[in-house]
């Protein structure tokens, strides 16, 4: 194959990638890799190589939307960025160490994990009883804009949040991708954050978790750039059109559609790793 | 960057969302240059007579040179064969760096808040990123 329809094909692969991600909320990343390992054939190691480069990249570029909405927390995110940077440190230094069978496998049962997740409606707790006297101490705390006026939040069971964040920062070292679907986990259901707080916060850390792991995988040699090339630019494109689309789209059949096509992925990858194909 | 239109804020203190509107700004400068890096990499590449698709089926690790800061550096500005991926090389290195500038910009927001236990925090999450990219400096 020419080295300009490979490129073109990476990179229009890639923008559907990034838009269904962004459409779906599931990231561009956690379908990159399954495409690039079982259409093109590509090893493992530089499939999550140009994942993370890309989920860098729309993590990034995705932000400035969320800023301006008022939702993110600044706070929140960099206290649970001390847990998802370790982490990532940690899949990181694991990537190099257990085979692409296991890679595959546990790459298989995340993905099920994010289809699953993506239709968890969007409901918001009941107002804390009571503070959490971690979370006032570090000032866990905020408040969202709502037709009615700012709604105030605090975090609960601080730990446990930070232990789920530990572990989702290890899966985005290993597996190269943002882990978005843990980290809305470990504020949502677990500190009990408002979702849309634990979403936009969630895309924030994503890119500074991702950059804990690049200078292993960099150093590895995991990042080969004509393949990262047209895969960061096409997810970065596609999921800034999602963005923009998203604001009057109805995204339910999509979700639908896309989260089949995810569990077939997951379906494929568990099983390769297993029969050791990958 | 910050909307002259808006209503004045009751206190002059440097706020969370003044601290986020600049953090997103130097996010989408970072993503923006190294976009643009990449893409004049990319058709640079596109340009030279000796185009291969890599063999990306097996893993063999990419060429020593692309593996460090220093090497990224060196191929992206000589001129000889493998400038084009030193250059695209290079681009994913200023990804890669844009979310550690935005870590040290918090460290230096927090100070401008006096919240001095985010100081901490964040200076935490920007040494451990630090240590992160050491493999990449040696």
């Amino acid at each position: 194959m020419h080295l300009l329809s490979f490129a073109a094909l990476l990179f229009s692969t890639s923008i559907l990638a990034g838009l269904l991600g962004s459409l779906t909320g599931l990231g561009g990343g956690v379908v990159l890799v399954p495409v690039l390992v079982l259409i093109f054939k590509v090893d493992i190691h530089y499939a999550i190589g140009a994942s993370l480069v890309s989920v860098i990249a729309t993590s990034s570029g995705a932000a400035v939307a969320y800023v301006k909405e008022g939702l993110s927390n600044v706070r929140i995110g960099m206290f649970l960025e001390v847990a998802t940077t370790v982490g990532a440190l940690v899949g990181a230094w694991l990537t190099t160490h257990v085979t692409t069978h296991a890679i595959a496998v546990v790459f298989g049962i995340v993905l099920l994990y994010s289809a699953i997740g993506s239709f968890r409606q969007a409901k918001d707790h009941e107002a804390p009883e009571a503070a959490d006297a971690l979370a006032t101490k570090l000032e866990l705390a905020g408040s969202f804009p709502t037709p009615d006026g700012p709604v105030a939040y605090t975090a609960r069971r601080v730990p446990a949040g930070f232990a789920v964040m530990f572990g989702a920062g290890t899966l985005s070292g290993l597996l190269g991708i943002g882990s978005g679907a843990v980290k809305v986990l470990a504020m949502d259901q677990v500190m009990k954050l408002p979702f849309k707080v634990s979403t936009t916060t969630s895309n924030f850390m994503i890119g500074v978790t991702a950059a804990a792991s690049a200078g292993v995988y960099l150093s590895r040699g995991y990042i080969d750039p004509t393949l990262a090339m047209p895969v960061m630019l096409g997810v970065l494109a596609g999921s800034l059109i999602g963005t923009h689309l998203l604001m009057r789209m109805k995204v339910s059949t999509l979700k639908m559609l896309f989260a089949t096509v995810i569990v077939a992925l997951a379906g494929e990858m568990i099983f390769n790793g297993v029969t050791g194909r990958i | 960057m910050r909307d002259e239109t808006a209503p004045p804020k009751k206190s002059s203190r440097f706020s969370d969302q003044d601290l986020e509107n600049e953090v997103a700004t130097m996010l989408r400068i970072g993503v923006t240059l190294s976009a643009l890096i990449v893409l004049a990499g990319g058709l640079w590449m596109f340009r030279q007579p000796h185009r291969a698709v890599p063999e990306l089926s097996h893993f063999h690790a990419v060429e020593p040179a692309l593996q460090s800061f220093r090497g990224v550096f060196a191929a992206a500005f000589r001129h000889a064969p493998g400038q084009s991926r030193g250059i695209m090389q290079l681009g994913l290195l200023v990804l890669i760096a844009t979310p550690v500038l935005r870590v040290a910009l918090c460290v230096v927001g927090f100070a401008r808040q006096r919240n001095w236990l985010y100081v901490a925090v964040s200076a935490v999450v920007f040494l451990v990123l630090l240590w992160s990219l050491l493999p990449a400096a040696a």
